[in-house]
C-alpha cells in the first residue's frame, strides 16, 4: 500500500473509533449517573435466545431480582422473559442501542457499587478521557509550534533560553502543581472545567518534547533557498512562519499530534491512580479503572475491567495513526514511547 | 528463676548424709543474695489472663505505612503509634477489647479524695529490653521530657487538664504522685499510650536539647530499649521491620510461663490494600486489621481448610459525617457563600437533607452492608459512652419537600428555587484519597437531585481540604470521617466546645454562636470534673440528643471492623479500639508447628 | 568528570561535556529554586493534619511551626539548603526527623534495581526476537511477533499492572507487589521474596520498553544485514557464526547504545508511577507520600535527583552519538 492510503486508512479508523465511541455514548442504555440501587455489583447480564424449555426466540434478557440471602449476588428467573431490541426506544423516546423491555434491565458489562450500567459509563467515560487528551494535545502542540518556530527561526540565546526552559519545565514535579492549582480556584468551579484546567496545566509542562522536534526541522528549513529568499526580500519571522514555516511543519505537527493523543489520555489515567481524576459522578477510564485495583483482587468481578479494553484499543489505534503520519521511516514495531509526566 | 532454682539445691543438700554447719549456712545464704544483687529479681510479673500458649515462632504484621519515628515523642502517625505498642509499654494500659484500664507498668495506683492526687506504684524488678533496670528515675524523666516546653512534644497536650499540666514526685522507692491541676474524670485514661522512656539511653541527648533527633527511623537497634514485649532486631527501610522477643518483659501466663510467646514478629508495609489483602491471602502475613467488606467476603469464600479466623467486630469509632459551612462569612467577600448563606446555615436545611439521605443505602452500597447508620456523633462501637438516646427520623423525601417549602425554598420545575429566584446548589468537598467518601457523596447527590437541589463534588487533597475547611473556610459543604482514639467524650471536646479548633462547622468562636452551643459547652465543661460516671452518661447523653436536634453535623454512617487472623493463631483478642489485633500481640501464639523462625 | 585538558587543541567532546555541565548546574539551581518557591502555593502545609488533630493545642503547634521552620522566609530556607548541599545533606525531611539523603539514598537504589531489572528483562525479550524477525523478515512467527510487539506498546502500564493483580488473584500466583517479608533468613528466601515483589513492576515496565529495542534492533539489524561489508563477508564463506557476532552486531550495536543511554536517563523517573500503584519501595511511593505530607526537602531531593539522572542521560546519549557520527564531531 502506497504511504498516503495508508497514512488515510490509519486516520479514518481512528475518526471511526471515535464516533462509533460517541455514537454508542448517545445511545448508551442508560445514563452515566442512573443509579440502580437495587442492582449494585451485578454480574454482567447474559443476552437469550434459548428458554428454558429449549425453543429458539427473539433475543431475551431473563429477569433479575436480588438474592435474598446474600447481598450483592442475585438471581436469573427465566420464567419471565424481557424482549431486547437492537435500536430499539426507551421509556423516555431515546433510541438506544441495546433496549430491554421493560422492566427488564441489560447491564452488557454488569454495574458498578452504585448500581451504575458500566457499559454505558464506559462509553461516556471515554468521551471524557478523549476530550481531556484533545485539550491537552492542542495547548501542547499550540506552545511547542510558538517555542519551537521561534527558538528555530531565532537562533541564539532565545533558542538557548527556550531549550533549557523546556527541560526545566519537564523535570518541575507536575504533582504540586495540580495540588495548587485546585486550590486557586473556588469550590464552586465546576468539576470538569477543574480537571481540564488541571490536564491544561499538564500539557503546559509536556510541551517540551514536540517543541524540540519543531526546532530541528524549522532550523533545517530556514536554511532552504525559498525561505532565504523570503528573507532577502524583506520579510519578518510572523510573515515567514506563516507562509513558509507552518506549511513545511503541518506534516510533523499531525504526527505529533498522534503521538500526544494517547499520552495525554494515559495521563488521564495516571492522574485518576493518584486521586486526582475527573470529580464523581461523572465517568472517565481512568477513574473506572483507579477503582477497580482492589476488587479485581477482592472478588474477581473481572467485567469491571471493561475500560482497560477500550483504552488499549485506542491507543493500539492512535499508534498506528502516528506511524503512518512519520515522515521519516520508521522501524516498524513504533517509535520509543515517551514516559508519561 | 535463677533464685528459685538455687533454693531448691538448698534443700536437696538438707536431705542428703552431711548436717549443715554454721559456714554452710553462711554459704548458703551468700549463695542465694549474690544472684540477686548481680542479677536482681524477676519482676512482679502480671499474669495473663489468657489460655497458656506455646511459644516459639514468627508471626508477619503488615503495615500500611511506614513508620515515621521510633521515639515515642515523635510519634504522629498510626504506623509509628503501632510500632510504639511493641518496643515499649505505658504505666496504666487501656485494655482494647474491654475498653477499660488495666494495670501495667504500675502494679496499682491509688486516687485522692479530691481525685486531684494519683499515687502509682511500679512493679518491682522492672527491666528495659537492654536488662537496665526502671525505676521512679526513669518515670520522671519521660513525664519531665514530655512536658518540657522546649522539646514542643506534640503528645504533651494530651497531659493537659483546664488547661495546666500535672506535676510529678516521687514517694518512697516506687511509687510517683501525679497531682493534677484540677479533677479530671478520665485521668487514668491519660497514662494510657505513654512510653516509659530509658533514662540512660536518652538523658544525654535530652541535656544538649537534641532527644528529638535519637531513635530516627536509621537508629541502631542497640540505641533502642524499652519495656514492650518485643524489642527491634532489623530495619530495612522502604522494606520491612524484624523485632525479636524482649526476654524482660513483665507479664506471665498462668503456667508460669514468661510472655510473649512469639520469638520474632516482622511488619511489612504495603501501602496497597490490594497487595495487602494478597499477601494475607496467600499466607505471606498473619493479621488483617484493615479489610473492607470486599476482602471479608473474598476471604470468607475461601475453603475450609484455607479460611483465616474471620470476625465483624460491628460499627468501630470511625464515623464520617457530612457538615455544612456555619462560619460568620460576613466581609469575607466570598459571595457565592454568602448569596447562599440564608439558607445553608439554617437548621431546618439540614434536617430536610438529613431526611433525604438514603443512610442505609450508603451503608449497603458503600461498604456492602459492613456499616452502622449513626444517629449522633457517638458510634454504638463505644460501648460504654453509646446512649441509644438518640434517635433519627425515618428517611423521608416528603417530609424533607415539606421542611424546606416551610424555608421559602420552593420547586420550580425540577429545580429547587430560593426566594430569589436562585437555584439551590451547593459543592460538596471530601477527600480525594478516600473511595468511599467519594461514593457516598455520589449517593448523597443523586439523593438531592430527588429534592431539586444541585450537588456538585469537589474532591480535594486531604490536606487542601482540611486546609480549606479550617483555614479558609472557602467551601460549602464537605464530607470527612473523624476516627476517635479513645471512647471517653473527653476526646471529643475540640470538636464539641465551640471554641474548638475542631467545631468543624464554625471552628475558634470566641463566645458560642448560639443557644445549643452554649449549653453542650456547659454540658462539656461539667462532665469533665465530674466524678460520678452516672451523671457523666446522663449528661453526654443529653449533649448527644442535642447534636441529633441541631444537626451541625449529619452523622452517616461508621464501618464496621473487620479482622482477619491466621486460622493456626491463638488467643488473638480484636478490639474495635485502634489497634485492632497488635495489642494483644504478646500473648498471642501458633496452634501447630509452622511459622518457626 | 575527566579533568580539562591544558592542551591547544581542546578535543570537541570535552567542550561539550563542559559547556552542557554548565547549562545543567544553572538548570538545575533554577530547579531547586523553583521547587521550593512553588511548594509556597499548595495550601496547607506539614502541619495541617497534626493541627486537625483535636490532642495538639495552639502553643504546641506554633512550638512546632518554629521547630520545623515552617515560617522562615524562602530566601533563608534556600540559602541554608544551598549550604547543605556543600556537605552532602538535602535537609530534614519533617516526617521522618533525619535528613532526606539518608532516606532517598535507599529507595533510589530500590527505583535503580527495578529499573535495571526491567531494562534487562526488555532486552532479554526484545534482542533475540528482533534479529530472528531481521533474519527472516518473511517468516509468519515474525509477523506475530511484530504485532505483538505493537499491542504491547499499546498496553499503558497501568492495565497491565491491573491485569498482573487479576492474574496473581486467579492462580494464586505470589506476585504481588512491593518487598515482602522472607520466608526464612536465608539468602534464597531472601531472593524469593525479592523476586517476586520485583516480577508484577518490572514486567509492567519491560512491556512498555521491549517494543521499541525490538524496533530499532530489527530496524539496525536488517540495515547492517544490506551493507556491502557483510555481504562480501558472506560471499567470502566465513561461517555465519562469525558474520553475526564479528560483523553484525557491532554494527547494529550502535544505535542500541544512543537509545540505552536515553533510557538510562529515566532510570529515576521513568517507573515513579508504577511504583506507586504496586508498592514498590523505590522513589515513587515515597515522593507521593513527601508531596502529600508537604516534606518539602524530601520532594525537592526526590527532584534533584531525577532531573540530574535525567540531564546526564542526555548528555551521554549525545555523547554517543558524537562518538558515532563523525560530521558532528567537528
Amino acid at each position: 500500500m502506497t504511504r498516503p492510503a495508508w497514512r488515510l486508512q490509519a486516520v479514518s479508523a481512528l475518526a471511526i473509533w471515535y464516533a462509533l465511541l460517541a455514537g454508542f455514548a448517545w445511545m448508551a442504555p442508560y445514563s452515566w449517573r442512573e443509579q440502580h440501587r437495587e442492582f449494585a455489583s451485578a454480574p454482567p447480564t447474559a443476552i437469550r435466545f434459548v428458554d428454558p424449555t429449549g425453543v429458539w426466540r427473539m433475543p431475551f434478557v431473563c429477569s433479575l431480582a436480588p438474592a435474598p440471602d446474600s447481598p450483592g449476588s442475585y438471581r436469573e428467573d427465566c420464567a419471565v422473559r424481557h424482549d431486547v431490541w437492537l435500536f430499539g426506544r426507551a421509556q423516555d423516546g431515546r433510541m438506544v442501542v441495546l433496549c430491554p423491555e421493560q422492566p427488564g434491565v441489560l447491564f452488557l458489562f454488569g454495574t458498578d457499587e452504585l448500581g451504575r450500567d458500566i457499559f454505558s459509563r464506559s462509553l461516556a467515560g471515554g468521551l471524557v478521557t478523549f476530550a481531556t487528551g484533545v485539550v491537552a494535545t492542542l495547548v501542547a502542540l499550540f506552545l511547542a509550534f510558538l517555542g519551537g518556530s521561534l527558538a528555530g527561526l531565532l537562533g541564539g540565546w532565545p533558542d538557548l533560553l527556550i531549550s533549557r526552559g523546556t527541560e526545566l519545565l519537564m523535570a518541575l514535579p507536575a504533582l504540586y502543581l495540580l495540588l495548587a492549582l485546585r486550590a486557586a480556584l473556588p469550590i464552586q468551579t465546576p468539576p470538569l472545567l477543574a480537571f481540564a484546567l488541571a490536564v491544561a496545566l499538564i500539557s503546559l509542562l509536556g510541551w517540551a518534547r514536540p517543541a524540540r522536534l519543531l526546532r530541528g526541522v524549522v532550523m533545517s528549513s530556514r536554511g532552504e533557498g525559498y525561505v532565504l529568499a523570503a528573507r532577502g526580500f524583506g520579510a519578518g519571522p510572523v510573515y515567514l512562519l506563516r507562509k513558509h514555516i507552518f506549511p513545511r511543519l503541518r506534516g510533523v505537527l499531525g504526527a505529533q499530534a498522534a503521538v500526544l493523543l494517547p499520552q495525554f489520555m494515559l495521563v488521564e489515567v495516571a492522574l485518576s491512580f493518584l486521586g486526582l481524576g475527573v470529580a464523581e459522578p461523572l465517568p472517565s477510564w481512568g477513574t473506572m479503572l483507579s477503582s477497580i485495583q482492589y476488587d479485581l483482587v477482592a472478588d474477581r468481578r473481572s467485567w469491571l475491567g471493561f475500560p482497560a479494553i477500550l483504552l488499549t484499543a485506542s491507543i493500539l489505534i492512535s499508534g498506528r495513526v502516528a506511524r503512518a503520519m512519520e515522515l521519516r521511516s520508521q522501524p516498524a514495531g513504533g517509535a520509543p514511547r515517551e514516559t508519561t509526566p | 528463676m535463677l533464685n528459685r532454682k538455687l533454693i531448691q539445691g538448698l534443700v536437696f543438700k538438707r536431705r542428703g548424709h552431711c548436717s549443715p554447719s554454721g559456714l554452710t549456712s553462711l554459704l548458703a545464704l551468700l549463695l542465694t543474695l549474690l544472684p540477686v544483687g548481680l542479677w536482681g529479681q524477676d519482676p512482679e510479673f502480671l499474669v495473663s489472663r489468657s489460655p497458656v500458649g506455646r511459644p516459639g515462632g514468627r508471626l508477619v504484621v503488615s503495615l500500611r505505612a511506614e513508620p515515621k519515628t521510633l521515639l515515642p515523642l515523635n510519634a504522629l502517625d498510626a504506623s509509628s503509634k503501632e510500632i510504639q505498642g511493641l518496643l515499649h509499654a505505658d504505666l496504666i494500659h487501656i485494655h482494647r477489647p474491654s475498653q477499660e484500664t488495666r494495670s501495667a507498668l504500675a502494679q496499682q495506683w491509688s486516687r485522692s479524695r479530691d481525685g486531684m492526687r494519683y499515687t502509682l506504684r511500679l512493679r518491682r524488678g522492672l527491666k528495659f529490653s537492654d536488662g537496665q533496670p526502671l525505676t521512679v528515675a526513669d518515670v520522671l524523666f519521660t513525664f519531665q521530657v514530655l512536658l518540657d516546653e522546649a522539646v514542643k512534644a506534640p503528645g504533651r497536650d494530651l497531659l493537659r487538664v483546664e488547661g495546666k499540666f500535672p506535676t510529678l514526685r516521687a514517694v518512697g522507692e516506687d511509687s510517683v504522685e501525679v497531682a493534677l491541676p484540677a479533677p479530671y474524670a478520665p485521668a487514668e485514661r491519660l497514662f494510657d499510650s505513654i512510653a516509659i522512656l530509658p533514662r540512660h539511653k536518652l538523658e544525654a541527648a535530652y541535656r544538649s536539647g537534641k532527644i528529638l533527633e535519637k531513635w530516627t527511623m536509621g537508629a541502631a537497634a542497640s540505641e533502642i530499649a524499652g519495656t514492650g514485649p518485643f524489642r527491634l532486631k532489623e530495619y530495612l527501610p522502604g522494606q520491612r521491620m524484624v523485632f525479636e522477643r524482649n526476654p524482660h518483659y513483665w507479664k506471665r501466663d498462668s503456667a508460669g510461663v514468661r510472655l510473649p510467646y512469639l520469638n520474632e514478629v516482622v511488619m511489612i508495609f504495603s501501602p496497597n490494600p490490594e497487595a495487602e489483602l494478597l499477601r494475607f491471602r496467600a499466607g505471606e502475613s498473619h493479621l488483617h486489621s484493615r479489610l473492607t467488606a470486599r476482602g471479608y467476603s473474598s476471604l470468607s469464600g475461601l475453603p475450609p481448610q484455607e479460611r483465616p479466623m474471620l470476625q465483624d467486630l460491628g460499627p468501630g469509632l470511625e464515623q464520617h459525617f457530612l457538615f455544612f459551612n456555619q462560619n460568620d462569612l460576613t466581609g469575607s467577600g466570598m459571595s457565592a457563600l454568602l448569596a447562599k448563606r440564608s439558607w445553608l446555615q439554617d437548621v431546618r436545611f439540614r434536617r430536610a437533607i438529613s431526611l433525604a439521605i438514603d443512610r442505609a443505602g450508603i451503608a449497603r452500597l458503600v461498604f456492602q452492608g459492613k456499616a452502622s447508620v449513626l444517629s449522633s456523633h457517638v458510634s454504638p462501637g463505644n460501648r460504654l459512652w453509646f446512649s441509644g438516646a438518640s434517635s433519627l427520623p425515618a428517611r423521608s423525601v416528603e417530609e424533607a419537600r415539606r421542611q424546606l417549602k416551610a424555608m421559602g425554598l420552593i420547586l420550580k420545575g425540577d429545580v429547587l428555587v430560593d426566594p430569589s429566584g436562585s437555584p439551590v446548589s451547593f459543592t460538596i468537598a471530601m477527600n480525594a484519597a478516600n473511595s468511599e467518601q467519594r461514593q457516598m457523596a455520589a449517593i448523597i447527590q443523586e439523593d438531592l437531585r430527588g429534592l431539586g437541589i444541585t450537588v456538585a463534588l469537589a474532591p480535594l487533597e486531604f490536606r487542601s481540604l482540611i486546609d480549606r475547611v479550617l483555614n479558609t473556610k472557602d467551601y460549602e459543604a464537605a464530607i470527612l470521617a473523624l476516627r476517635d482514639g479513645d471512647v471517653d467524650p473527653t476526646a471529643q471536646m475540640p470538636m464539641l466546645l465551640s471554641n474548638g479548633r475542631m467545631h468543624f462547622w464554625r471552628p475558634n468562636q470566641a463566645q458560642p454562636a448560639t443557644e445549643w452551643e452554649a449549653e453542650i459547652d456547659r454540658l462539656m465543661k461539667r462532665q469533665i470534673s465530674d466524678g460520678n460516671e452516672k451523671r457523666r452518661k446522663e449528661n453526654y447523653a443529653q449533649v448527644q440528643r442535642i447534636i441529633s436536634r441541631e444537626l451541625p453535623f449529619l452523622a452517616l454512617v461508621s464501618p464496621h471492623v473487620l479482622i482477619a487472623a491466621h486460622r493456626n493463631l491463638r488467643n488473638v483478642q480484636p478490639s474495635v479500639l485502634a489497634p485492632h489485633l497488635i495489642d494483644g500481640l504478646d500473648e498471642m501464639y501458633w496452634a501447630a508447628e509452622n511459622n518457626k523462625p | 568528570m575527566p579533568a580539562t585538558q591544558t592542551s591547544e587543541r581542546v578535543p570537541g567532546w570535552v567542550s561539550v561535556v563542559l559547556s552542557r555541565s554548565l547549562q545543567a548546574a544553572v538548570t538545575l539551581g533554577l530547579l531547586s529554586f523553583c521547587s521550593f518557591a512553588l511548594f509556597e502555593w499548595i495550601p496547607g502545609d506539614f502541619l495541617t493534619e497534626t493541627a486537625a488533630s483535636p490532642a495538639v493545642s495552639p502553643e504546641t503547634l506554633a512550638g512546632l511551626r518554629d521547630r520545623y521552620g515552617l515560617d522562615t522566609p524562602l530566601g533563608i530556607r534556600y540559602a541554608s539548603w544551598l549550604e547543605g548541599l556543600t556537605r552532602g545533606q538535602l535537609g530534614p525531611s519533617l516526617s521522618y526527623h533525619r535528613d532526606a539523603m539518608g532516606l532517598l539514598l535507599p529507595r533510589l537504589g530500590a527505583t535503580v534495581l527495578l529499573n535495571l531489572t526491567a531494562l534487562l528483562v526488555a532486552l532479554v525479550v526484545a534482542l533475540p526476537l528482533a534479529i530472528f524477525a531481521a533474519q527472516n523478515p518473511e517468516s509468519r512467527f515474525a509477523g506475530w511477533v511484530g504485532r505483538g510487539m505493537q499491542a504491547s506498546l499499546a498496553l499503558p502500564e497501568l492495565v497491565l499492572v491491573l491485569a498482573l493483580f487479576a492474574v496473581a488473584q486467579a492462580y494464586g500466583v505470589p506476585m504481588p507487589g512491593g518487598a515482602a517479608a522472607p520466608a526464612d533468613e536465608s539468602w534464597l528466601g531472601g531472593l524469593y521474596s525479592l523476586l517476586t515483589g520485583l516480577a508484577t513492576p518490572a514486567i509492567a515496565l519491560a512491556a512498555g520498553t521491549a517494543p521499541s529495542y525490538f524496533g530499532h534492533m530489527r530496524a539496525a539489524w536488517s540495515e547492517a544485514l544490506a551493507e556491502s561489508y557483510v555481504i562480501a563477508a558472506r560471499q567470502a564463506g566465513l561461517p555465519p557464526k562469525v558474520v553475526r557476532w564479528r560483523y553484525l552486531f557491532p554494527a547494529a550495536a550502535n544505535p542500541m547504545v544512543s537509545l540505552l543511554g536515553g533510557s538510562l536517563g529515566g532510570i529515576l523517573s521513568a517507573s515513579l508511577l508504577v511504583e506507586t500503584v504496586t508498592g514498590w519501595p523505590g522513589l515513587g511511593p515515597l515522593l507521593l507520600e513527601a508531596v502529600f505530607s508537604r516534606d518539602v526537602y524530601v520532594v525537592v531531593g526526590a527532584v534533584m535527583f531525577a532531573a540530574s539522572a535525567q540531564m546526564a542521560g542526555n548528555l551521554a546519549a549525545d555523547l554517543v552519538i558524537l562518538r558515532m557520527d563523525p560530521r558532528i564531531r567537528s
